[in-house]
Formats: C-alpha cells, structure tokens, sequence
C-alpha cells in the first residue's frame, strides 16, 4: 500500500517536474524567437527599404509582442516611403494606446511633413496620453510651429501650458515672444522662457514692476537661466529697487543661479546689520565657501 | 562497467576529433604562413579577391577586394592561389566565423560576398543553430545585405514565426 502510495506521488511529481520542464523549454524557444525577430529588424534598418517595407508591415499585422512591433514601428520611421508614412500614421489612429503612443513618436523621429501634419486631427480628437505623445513627436521633428499652433488654439489653461512648456523645451523662443503678444503674461510662459533660456524676455519682465506679481517670477526665473548677465542683471535689480518683495525674489535667484560673488558685493556694501545677516543666511544656504571670507574678515576686525 | 562506458564514450570522441583533424587537413585552403590570395566569383556579378595571412598554419588577418567591398589602400605579397571554387572558399571561411572574432566576423563578412545560394544557406544555417547571439546577429546583418530574393524569404519566414 505504502509503495503503491509512493509510487503514485512519484509520478506525480514527475508528471508536475515534466510540465514545468516543458513550460520552461517553450519559454525558452519563445525568447529566442523573439530576440532572433528583433535582431532581424535590427538588420533591416540597413535594408533597402522596398525590401524592408513588407516584411516590417507583416511583423506588424502579425501575432508578434509589443516589444517587436515597436521595434518594428521605429524601423518603419527609417522607411522613406509613403506606404510607410501611412502605415505609421493609421497605427497611431487605430493601434491600441501602447502602439499608436509609440507609431505617433515614430512619426516624430520620422520627420516627414505629411505624417506631422496628419497628428493634428489625432491631437484634437485624442485623449490626455495621445495629447502628449503629439507634442513630444512634434518637438522630436522639432516642429516648433505645429506646438505653437497648439498653445495658439489651447481650450484650458492645461492645455496650454503643456504645449507652452514644449516650446520651451525645444527652445522656441520667438514662439513664446509671440505668445506673450497674443495670450499676455503667464506662469507657465514665464517658467518656458526660463526652460528656453530666453534671457531678453526675462529681463525685460524683470524690470518691469506693473505687475509686482509677474515681475517677482520673472527674476527668479532668471536665476534658473543663470550666467554672467543674469547675475549682473540679478544684483542690478536687488540695489536699484524699493520693493522687499522683489529684492527678496532678486536674492532668491541669485541663490538659484548660484551667484555668491553677487551676494558677497552686496553684503559688502551693506550698512544695514539685518540686510547682512540675511545676505550671509544666503552664502550659508548657498554653501559658498565665500562664507569664509566673511568671517576672516571679522575676525581681522575689518566688518 | 561505468567506467568502461566513460572510456569508451572519451575514446569515441578523441576518434572523432582526429577525423575532424584529418578531414580539415585534407581540405582545400592555405597552409603556409605568410600572405595568400584567390579570386572567386562574387555576388556582384564580378570578382571577390581574398587575402589571408597565416600564422602557425592559422589564419590571423583576412581582407577583401571587390568591386562591392572598399579595401582602402591594402598592398601586400601574396602567394596568389588563382581562382577557385566558391564552394571551396566558402568551406574553408566557414570554419573560421567562429569562435566569435575579429578574423570571424570578416569571415562571415567573405561567405556573405560570394556568388551562388550557398551564402544565403550558410548565413540562414548559422542564423537558425549557432548558439553565440553576436555571430546570429551578424549572420543576420550580412543575410540583409545581400540583398537577394532567397535572403529576404530566409528573413520573411524568420519574422514570421509564432513565438
């Protein structure tokens, strides 16, 4: 009984051994196909493209992992083909949201106009994912005008500073000075002209105190600019100025711009004991080893 | 009568690798060291020159001069072996596309340039069994470039597999 019950179990456990064992061999055949697939697309980007085409679309079409279809997408980018185009272009239409988010970037890195200005009415009618996957393809193609249009035509003020922010990022700085003309001033322009390292419109905004408000963001904003001009411009604004609030916004981006040298003139220049203590709560937080200078300075008796 | 087993399995596998020995010894291709050269037919419709140079009955360096191959400004003495069969060339290459290398990936580079269907099936036979994934891949790279119909059916069917 008890060698029959052992035998059973024996078999049993092979059985389970058995499956698992085969299990991992089909897996195993399955990564090989799959890394063989993506090493033969790989090759094909060298191809040429009549050739390529059909063998892409038919790894597109077929029962094949995501990871090889976007491999396949992006070897279909390199195709310059309009079959290719409009292939990418109806994938990123109809794909389900990992693949058409993945051909709509394709488009980008593709650079042909047709399949850019074909994403204009997947902008409009997609989602908050399809949006955004327009707007990084369009800064990828660096396609500065479509993104303006975008923020031209924004319905929500997301919508806008997403596509304000974009412009920013690709350094679209006569399309945000055009904004400023059309939408007035914003935060998110402030903060894009600032990405773009738009140092004429920041200081301009900088000097201007008819909206303390705006004028307080944009000196910060100079800070995250940073650079020899802005620290001149930075320490001009914090000695020609009445206003705490924005000698306060001055220093802050002085610390943010990382300029101590500035910070040390001012302390220097200072007379006023409560000025200095907060200059030096500035050198402190900014880490400078300026600090030092200071405090030898008192010790010599000279401050 | 393990024991006896092992021996006979270790005797059985010496035999077989002196036959490969001999079998690869009696085969064609250069021998001596120094520089040697033979012509073939290329896949291009005109001629594949074939420069190898040996070393301790090995070779070390291989180079190609075609009209579909840029060699550069390479001058060198060699012994030239005239022109030979493809499928002579192709099976002396053949042994030396592994283990993966330098002389290896030029090696898989020549067969890829030779005329006739046997590149397309070494290439494929190498894309299919070899169990290195760098020389697969390489065999796969020199599959797309040459560009004929039979290389592009070996890749159809490829990416065509269920995974």
């Amino acid at each position: 009984m008890h060698i029959r019950l052992r035998t059973i179990l024996a078999v049993v456990a092979l059985l389970a051994m058995s499956s698992s064992l085969a299990q991992t061999a089909v897996s195993e055949v399955a990564d090989e196909t799959e890394m063989l697939k993506i090493a033969a697309l790989e090759a094909l980007i060298a191809a040429p493209p009549e050739r390529a085409l059909p063998l892409v679309t038919k790894v597109l079409n077929g029962n094949n992992s995501n990871e090889v279809k976007e491999l396949a997408l992006f070897v279909l980018s390199q195709i310059d083909l309009p079959e290719a185009h409009a292939t990418l272009l109806d994938i990123a239409r109809t794909g389900d949201d990992e693949l058409s988010g993945e051909a709509i970037r394709m488009i980008g890195i593709g650079g042909d106009p047709e399949a850019l200005s074909g994403l204009a009415d997947l902008y409009s009618s997609g989602g908050e994912e399809v949006r955004d996957a327009v707007l990084e393809a369009y800064m990828i193609a660096g396609d500065n005008a479509s993104v303006y249009q975008i923020a031209q035509n924004a319905k929500d003020e997301q919508e806008f500073e997403a596509a304000v922010e974009m412009l920013g990022v690709m350094g679209a700085r006569e399309e945000l000075r055009a904004l400023r003309e059309s939408s007035g001033f914003s935060e998110p322009l402030i903060e894009a002209y600032a990405i773009s390292g738009d140092f004429e419109s920041l200081r301009e905004l900088a000097m201007d105190g008819s909206d303390p408000e705006i004028q307080a963001r944009a000196i910060e904003a100079l800070g995250i600019v940073g650079g020899e001009n802005v620290n001149t411009t930075l320490v001009e604004i914090y000695r020609s100025t009445d206003s705490e609030d924005v000698r306060e916004s001055a220093l802050e981006g002085m610390l943010i711009s990382g300029h101590d040298e500035g910070v040390l003139e001012l302390y220097r220049a200072s007379d006023d004991n409560s000025e200095k203590r907060e200059l030096l709560q500035i050198l402190a937080a900014m880490g400078s080893d300026l600090i030092l200078d200071v405090i030898d300075e008192a010790l010599d008796g000279g401050q | 009568m393990r024991i006896a087993t092992r021996l006979l399995l270790i005797a059985l596998f010496v035999a077989a690798c002196i036959a490969s020995e001999t079998l690869a010894a009696g085969s064609w291709g250069p021998t001596d060291d120094g520089w040697h050269t033979w012509h073939v037919a290329a896949a291009d419709g005109g001629e594949l020159q074939i420069y190898v140079s040996m070393d301790l009955g090995k070779p070390v360096k291989l180079r190609l001069r075609g009209d579909s191959v840029c060699s550069g400004h390479f001058e060198v003495e060699a012994t030239d072996l005239g022109l030979i069969e493809v499928d002579q060339s192709i099976d002396w290459l053949r042994r030396y596309t592994k283990p993966r290398s330098k002389l290896g990936s030029e090696a898989l580079m020549a067969i890829s340039l030779h005329s006739g269907d046997r590149p397309v099936a070494i290439l494929a036979d190498i894309i299919k069994s070899e169990t290195d994934r760098k020389i697969r891949e390489e065999a796969l790279f020199w599959l797309v470039q040459s560009d004929s119909y039979e290389a592009f059916a070996v890749l159809d069917r490829l990416l065509s597999e269920n995974n």
